[in-house]
């Protein structure tokens, strides 16, 4: 029982938490070069980096989400509309700064109805975001009748589908977010305030945080993150596609928890998600080099959400149990 | 019950405590909160096995692993609080576990009905079974389980609080039922702070203190002085942090607040370097007066006026801008965030403050957390470490830690040494006369007396929601303060 | 301390785990590939001997593109092939079929999976393309979806591509794309269901259509085609349904069958034209509760895995997409633009680089010369 004074201030669950994701993706990395020979070389890593970096930019944004407590299933089909309102305006007016801008502000007030819903109504996210999805989903199909929409310019394939000193241009995206969003989540007060309100938000508000406030721009900002997927994806593919990005925000979540964030709220890093969605990529990436059949892929997929769920479930149970005895 | 003993982690809740009571009577066990009431009860209803003693039924010796045996044996408890199944019918709840079944396993609902239906003509009560039981009112459902405990051929019946949910018409009611029940030979323990009712109601009382057996007799040898001194008469130590200081000018007045539930019409006024102690029983709404106050919770009419100006709390951000600060009852729930470092807890209220443009500047902050940890000397192996790897009595201090760095004007304190150990509670009740001493007002809100009475220069005692009076430090004792907690002004 | 230790114990499994996960994917992947590609070998050891002979006759008079000296010695030149989604059973065996055959064209056919998780997204195909590529193939054979052939600009030239089965669409982007396309013309398809359904309406028939999902270009040009034909030909016939399944699969085939029987009753409607199979196959069991066959409706189909619902008088016609015709037309394609010899091949009237591969109509008259 939990008497006197603790000293000891680390657990394998905290440690595990900060480090753990590193350890995996050196693990994944020695694995891959011992089945492939094709995995080690510098092109397929790079293809790598860029195949993920979608995943990667919703995973920002999952991982904000996640740690202040909230969840948006609706972000594939975010990405989605947003992909084709930067295919429609760009096809409109041949104008690309115009259609990202458009891009952004739909992404945004996908964030708006969210967030409002979420946490102003107070209605369960999960369910919320459940009901965004399909909507949003109809809502790109009608937009875009049907049928992808082509055509984006050249300087938004540039973006999603351009190399930059050999580097792909969209991972150099994704560096420059997390690079961004870590700062935010850990030296601003509203970063701070997030952790809080994930890890207890009776005791944020107790303690005169504005919680609806602060979680209603979550998810705007989530909505933002997913236009700017949108125009990304747009680029990479030349092409709005309403019918894209179906299961992305499952891609984003699972490497996220494979990152060490806890589904519960109060612990993650921007940082650990995305190497946990580079992980992600590396198997399936390894899967593919071995040509394993498609149908084990899904298999073995599987398996990995087994196990970025228990690894879920053991740090947050190791690291809250000792608040019953408190 | 003879020579009971039971310890739990860090507290012996009972120690060497007997207890007899005789057939067919009613027998109140009394004393203050945490004397160890309820835990002998969970004892004698085989929730707890006792450490030491033994425990004899009908003059034979009993020992219950479980509380199916103690129901087997004819004993039943109603707990304080009610837990009916509310989408079921009353019968549904009375047979509830025990269905009297047809052909194996289907239901014989038209013999439940029917059998509860005569249970309740038995006792002359005139409910309908069919009716489902969320439309019933406490009291109702309070009959009802007591009704279900009977049916189990109980013959010791205990209730813990009976009467702390129901009106006073109810309790009426209530009791022409025990003595219904008594008249049929049925045995009953009741559990009360209340003194007016265990007047009107027992033949013997049993007083704990402490965990320690005090003593047992007949109702009629009791007077209120006696009962009320045995049940808090104890050696006063001495060794308490005194305050010297008296207090100034009025800081903080309440006027009429009423919070749309129980707090009703509450009035008082905070002076500058005050401790203003607020005592009752558990239950008589200190915690949900100082919630509306500190923007917790709402209320619904009454003014707060904060250094002779009226102001507007509608949420805890009000109160804080105001520097009104409060230090919760529940460290775990809306105390600390556990699962964040120390530092972060302390610096979370005051972010705000410190941060330029929403940006922080870490190591000013990480300056302020080490100095005021260190001032209020919060026991951790780092600011880093998680919040609740702390100890219960670190913890607390953590909580006044980020508070204190808001340099309030106003410092409400809820039950703030509640679980913690005797070193530590020293050491906060030090801080709390020097924060009293620098000129905040504070409010102490406590179950405990010794606390309450050494610490205040006041103290406010609230019953049923309302302020039933007011004593200075040097009248108070500690009957006039259990007097004050049990009288229900009607 | 016990509960800790469990939890290390935990960890260090989960990590095991993963790494022997990963290790057994990669030791049974390889096997399975090998193993299929050997059996094959063995079978087709004598007419693989046979072609290359020819082969080396042709290839001398050439001045040939890349290794195709290759097969005169017996060694399989190795090409990649990106599937459309293997959930898709038409699509699953096409890839079976290029693999099987691919040894008597010359080559080791490595085949994967666009759509590893059924959703059929052009970012996932990409991830396929970036994985065959790093193999480096000598040729690229591809089940493309929307803007992939966009992607392909990116070895455009350097190895020969071939568009299996599925009509690329081509962009601004892709207009200087140098490929060959094998395979139905969806278009075509679509009149050629027409053709076959009007054969079997009587005069002011009532129709529906259950069509792949919005957005999938077979889906709209084989509607297309449907339409036109219907509309020049047979202009008494109402087409009042036309649904665009976004989850194409037998039990929303048959949801979507129930609500037209709620809103037009039995006998409300005369016929159903499918798209697919799994589609057909929700249709014809539904067909069987309310009594219908072809005697009094008419359905018609395309790519069914069966030959049952024609024997046993539900489906009134069925247009058979061959997969090993198919496949053996695309392979044909590769082999000749490996070895230079493009002219040889019979391309579509009016197209240069497309080998048009017909469907054959399945009746009652027909069906028992089919064994499927």
């Amino acid at each position: 029982m939990n008497k006197g004074n603790k000293l000891k201030n680390f657990s394998l669950a905290e440690l595990y938490s900060k480090f753990g994701v590193f350890l995996i993706l050196i693990i994944a990395l020695i694995a891959g070069t011992i089945i492939s020979r094709d995995f080690l070389v510098i092109s397929n890593l790079l293809s790598v980096a860029q195949n993920v970096s979608i995943y990667a930019i919703i995973a920002i944004g999952m991982t904000r989400l996640l740690i202040g407590g909230g969840v948006d299933l609706s972000a594939g089909s975010s990405m989605a509309f947003c992909s084709v309102i930067t295919a429609v305006v760009y096809n409109g007016t041949g104008n690309s700064l115009l259609a990202i801008i458009a891009a952004l502000a739909c992404g945004s007030v996908i964030g708006v109805i969210n967030g409002f819903f979420a946490s102003y109504i107070g209605l369960m996210p999960f369910i919320v975001t459940l009901a965004t999805q399909m909507t949003i989903r109809g809502l790109a199909y009608l937009v875009s009748g049907g049928a992808p929409v082509f055509g984006v310019g050249n300087a938004i394939v540039k973006f999603g589908n351009g190399k930059i000193l050999g580097i792909p241009s969209i991972f150099l995206i994704v560096i420059i977010c997390t690079i961004i969003m870590q700062f935010i989540m850990t030296r601003t007060s509203h970063g701070r305030y997030l952790y809080a309100i994930g890890g207890n938000a009776e005791a944020a508000g107790a303690s005169g945080i504005n919680v609806k406030q602060q979680l209603f721009l979550n998810y705007v900002i989530m909505g933002l993150i997913c236009g700017l997927a949108g125009v990304l994806y747009a680029g990479r593919t030349n092409s709005g596609l309403p019918a894209g990005g179906i299961s992305f925000e499952f891609e984003a979540i699972i490497g996220s928890v494979l990152g060490g964030t806890s589904m519960g709220g109060g612990i993650g890093n921007i940082v650990c998600s995305i190497v946990g969605v580079f992980i992600v990529g590396i198997i399936n990436n390894l899967m593919n080099l071995c040509s394993v059949n498609a149908f084990w892929q899904q298999v073995v997929k599987g398996i990995v959400i087994l196990i970025a769920v228990l690894l879920d479930v053991f740090t947050r149970n190791s690291i809250m149990k000792s608040t019953k005895k408190n | 019950m003879k020579n009971i003993s039971k310890s739990f982690p860090g507290v012996k809740a009972l120690d060497g405590v007997d207890l007899q009571v005789k057939e067919g009577t009613v027998h109140a066990v009394m004393g203050e909160n945490g004397a160890g009431k309820s835990t002998l009860m969970k004892v004698l209803f085989g929730q707890y096995e006792p450490d030491m003693g033994e425990i004899l039924l009908d003059g034979k010796p009993v020992h219950f692993k479980s509380v199916k045996e103690a129901v087997n044996h004819g004993i039943s408890m109603i707990y304080q609080e009610l837990s009916p199944i509310k989408e079921l019918s009353i019968a549904e709840n009375v047979f509830v576990g025990r269905y009297p079944k047809k052909m194996g396993p289907i239901l014989d609902t038209a013999k439940m009905y029917s059998d509860c239906q005569e249970i309740f003509k038995r006792w002359g009560l005139n409910y309908d079974p069919h009716t489902k039981i969320k439309m019933l009112k406490t009291a109702d459902i309070q009959m009802i389980e007591i009704i279900k405990a009977i049916s189990f051929n109980a013959k010791l019946v205990i209730m813990d609080e009976p009467s702390s949910s129901i009106s006073l018409k109810e309790v009426e009611k209530l009791f022409d039922f025990i003595r219904i029940l008594k008249k049929n030979g049925i045995t009953i323990i009741i559990i009360t702070h209340k003194l007016d009712e265990v007047f009107k109601i027992s033949d013997r009382v049993t007083v704990l203190r402490d965990g320690k057996y005090i003593g047992t007799d007949d109702i009629e040898n009791f007077d209120r002085a006696r009962l009320v001194k045995m049940m808090v008469g104890r050696e006063m130590s001495s060794v308490f942090p005194q305050k010297d200081t008296g207090y100034g000018e009025p800081l903080l007045k309440i006027k009429g607040l009423n919070n749309g539930a129980k707090v009703q019409d509450i009035s008082f006024t905070l002076h500058q370097g005050e401790i203003l102690g607020f005592a009752g029983i558990v239950g008589a709404g200190r915690t949900e007066t100082m919630r509306s106050v500190f923007g917790l919770d709402a209320h619904t009419s009454g003014e707060i006026w904060l250094e002779g100006k009226p102001i507007d709390i509608k949420c805890v951000r009000d109160a804080v801008k105001n520097d009104i600060v409060m230090a919760t009852e529940s460290r775990k729930d809306d105390g600390l965030v556990l699962c964040r470092s120390v530092e972060e807890n302390i610096m979370l209220p005051s972010l705000y403050r410190r941060s330029k443009a929403g940006f922080l500047n870490l190591k000013e902050n990480n300056k302020a957390a080490r100095e005021a940890s260190k001032r209020i000397q919060v026991k951790m192996s780092s600011l880093d470490s998680m919040a609740n790897f702390l100890s219960g009595g670190n913890q607390q201090k953590l909580i006044l830690c980020k508070w204190l760095l808001m340099n309030p004007k106003v410092l409400i304190l809820d039950e703030p040494t509640r679980g913690i150990d005797v070193g530590a509670k020293w050491e906060i009740y030090n801080i709390i006369i020097e924060l009293a001493t620098q000129g905040v007002g504070i409010i102490l809100i406590s179950s405990e007396m010794e606390e309450v009475i050494n610490l205040s220069d006041r103290i406010l005692v609230m019953c049923d929601g309302r302020i039933n009076g007011c004593l200075e430090k040097d009248e108070v004792t500690q009957e006039k303060i259990m007097n004050l907690a049990s009288e229900v002004r009607v | 301390m016990k509960g800790s230790l469990l939890k290390k114990l935990v960890a260090v499994t989960l990590a095991s785990a993963m790494v022997f996960q990963l290790t057994a994917c990669g030791s049974s992947g390889g096997s399975s590939d090998s193993g299929s590609s050997s059996d094959d070998a063995a079978e087709s050891s004598d007419s693989s001997a046979a072609e290359s002979s020819d082969n080396s006759a042709a290839e001398s008079s050439d001045s040939s593109t890349t290794e195709s000296s290759d097969s005169s010695t017996g060694e399989l030149q190795k090409i990649a092939f990106l599937s459309a989604a293997w959930s898709d059973e038409y699509c699953k065996r096409l890839s079976d079929a290029i693999v099987e055959h691919g040894p008597e064209y010359g080559f080791e056919v490595n085949a994967l999976n666009g759509a590893p998780d059924g959703y059929p997204d052009v970012a996932k195909y990409m991830e396929g393309i970036d994985a065959l590529l790093a193999k480096n193939p000598e040729g690229m054979m591809i089940q493309p979806l929307f803007t992939i052939p966009d992607y392909c600009m990116q070895f455009n030239g350097e190895i020969p591509l071939t568009f299996v089965n599925v009509a690329p669409e081509i962009s601004e982007a892709s207009k200087d794309l140098q490929y060959w396309y094998a395979g139905c013309y969806d278009v075509n398809i679509g009149i050629q269901l027409a053709e076959e359904m009007a054969k079997g309406l009587k005069d002011g028939a009532k129709i529906c259509q259950i069509n792949l999902a919005y957005g999938q270009t077979n889906a709209s040009q084989r509607d297309q085609g449907f339409k036109e034909w219907m509309a020049a030909n047979r202009p008494d016939v109402e087409i009042i349904e036309t649904n665009f399944l976004e989850k194409v699969d037998t039990q929303n085939a048959q949801t979507v069958f129930e609500d037209w029987i709620q809103k037009y009753g039995v006998g409300g409607f005369d016929g159903v034209a499918s798209q697919a199979g799994v589609m057909t196959q929700g249709i014809v069991e539904c067909m069987k509760t309310y009594g219908l066959d072809t005697s009094n409706f008419t359905v018609v189909g395309i790519s069914a895995s069966t030959t049952e619902w024609i024997k046993d008088g539900y489906e009134f016609c069925e247009l058979y997409q061959n997969p090993d015709a198919e496949a053996k037309a695309a392979l044909e394609v590769m082999r000749a633009q490996l070895d230079g010899t493009t002219d040889e091949l019979t391309p579509l009237e009016g197209e240069e680089n497309v080998v048009a591969v017909p469907m054959t109509s399945i009746t009652i008259d027909n069906v028992d010369e089919f064994d499927f």
